[in-house]
């Protein structure tokens, strides 16, 4: 299964997940995600699911059982865009509270044994060479608490370009 | 003449945050008769115009947060868009910002690119950069207030606000700090994985549950 986390609207999305297959679950922002509290519920209350009952709530279950997870954000300062980042906040029950030594510092132990692999398309126009190295950056940061590696990082000028077929 | 500094905390968990508990500590280099200080709780994603140009009249900012997924939280995220399309839309001078970064890993290291993101927040709301402090192990500092800055378990800690707050009377640019707690790495692993098998009996749960693994079931938009 692919999770395409996206922050398109209107027919830009519509022409993103139009390259998308049926095994694929769409992430889409419709104004109702609630932000995270902070509370580590889905860690000691609710182990591997979000306590904040919305849409998103299953998000570190649904981590755990894809294979690719597709990024399509704005490129927000080298980071992604509200939306991204609060869906990426409320899936943190992908992983267990434990830590464990991943390269030299401490990460979160796994809650899933199947690895998946991240790929990322960041748009925005005038995007510095500092956004675009702070992006990979965070990327790559990302791969090693989520133990997952990153398969391909892309930047665009303009969303209206991207075109992803699976 | 008294210069006006904002604390601005980002942490969701308002006062009852590592965040507010920092900003606390950092206030006490700010002597009240040179320095007025006022707090600013962001704790929610509703961005709001009039407190984001109250914080832009103050000439320093301190922010605080929590590292979130390496980043800023989402909710914070909104406000310092805010703030850069305020600050973008009104002429005249523009603050000095400072970061007081948190995280809930045990090295400092690890807020690294959060500080990297702050940096390319500055440089596009045209503020000037002037340090970030990254602080590890940051959840145990909200339950160490009766401890005194400069003393264990909050002597390096102490020896960083030392020099950030140096940074801050003198509006200057300095490089970042990155403050490692005081204890062991393990010793760090040992209560926090304590900690989390305390809380799961508290709610009622068995220490297995907390290595569940939840089938994904469809519930998305």
């Amino acid at each position: 299964m692919i999770v395409l986390i996206h922050d398109l609207q209107g027919d830009q999305a519509e022409r993103l997940v139009a390259g998308y297959g049926k095994d694929t679950v769409v992430v889409s922002d419709d104004g109702s995600i609630k932000h995270c509290l902070g509370c580590f519920g889905c860690w000691t209350k609710e182990p591997g699911a979000c306590i904040i009952k919305d849409k998103y709530s299953s998000m570190g279950s649904l981590l755990g059982a894809c294979r690719e997870l597709h990024i399509v954000s704005e490129c927000v300062y080298g980071g992604c865009s509200p939306f991204i980042k609060n869906v990426l906040d409320r899936s943190i029950s992908y992983v267990h509270p434990d830590f464990r030594m991943r390269e030299g510092k401490t990460h979160h132990r796994l809650r899933y044994d199947r690895p998946f692999q991240i790929y990322a398309w960041f748009y925005g126009e005038a995007l510095t060479e500092n956004e675009q190295k702070t992006a990979r950056e965070l990327l790559v940061a990302n791969s090693i608490n989520m133990g997952c590696p990153v398969a391909e990082v892309h930047f665009l000028e303009d969303v209206a370009g991207l075109e992803v077929t699976v | 003449m008294v210069e006006k500094i904002a604390l601005v905390n980002g942490s969701p968990k308002g006062e009852k945050s590592a965040s507010r508990a920092i900003l606390s500590l950092i206030s006490q280099s700010l002597p009240e008769e040179q320095y007025a200080l006022s707090y600013f709780s962001l704790k929610t994603p509703q961005v709001d115009s009039d407190i984001a140009e109250q914080i832009l009249e103050h000439s320093i900012l301190l922010i605080a947060f929590p590292l979130y997924v390496d980043g800023v939280p989402s909710h914070m995220l909104r406000w310092l868009m805010e703030l850069e399309r305020t600050s973008r839309a009104a002429e005249g001078e523009k603050p000095v910002v400072y970061a007081l970064i948190n995280c809930g890993f045990y090295e400092a290291e690890q807020n690294r690119v959060v500080l990297e993101i702050l940096r390319n927040w500055c440089a596009k709301s045209n503020f000037r950069w002037g340090q970030g402090m990254a602080i590890g192990a940051g959840g145990v500092i909200g339950g160490l207030q009766h401890v005194p800055l400069g003393k264990w378990p909050l002597r390096r800690l102490g020896q960083a606000m030392g020099v950030m707050g140096e940074s801050i009377r003198g509006t200057e640019t300095a490089p970042d700090i990155f403050v490692s707690p005081d204890f062991p790495r393990i010793a760090y692993k040992l209560v926090a994985e304590f900690g989390w098998r305390r809380s799961i009996r508290r709610n009622g749960l068995k220490l297995r549950d907390l290595h569940r693994r939840v089938p994904w079931a469809q519930n998305l938009p």
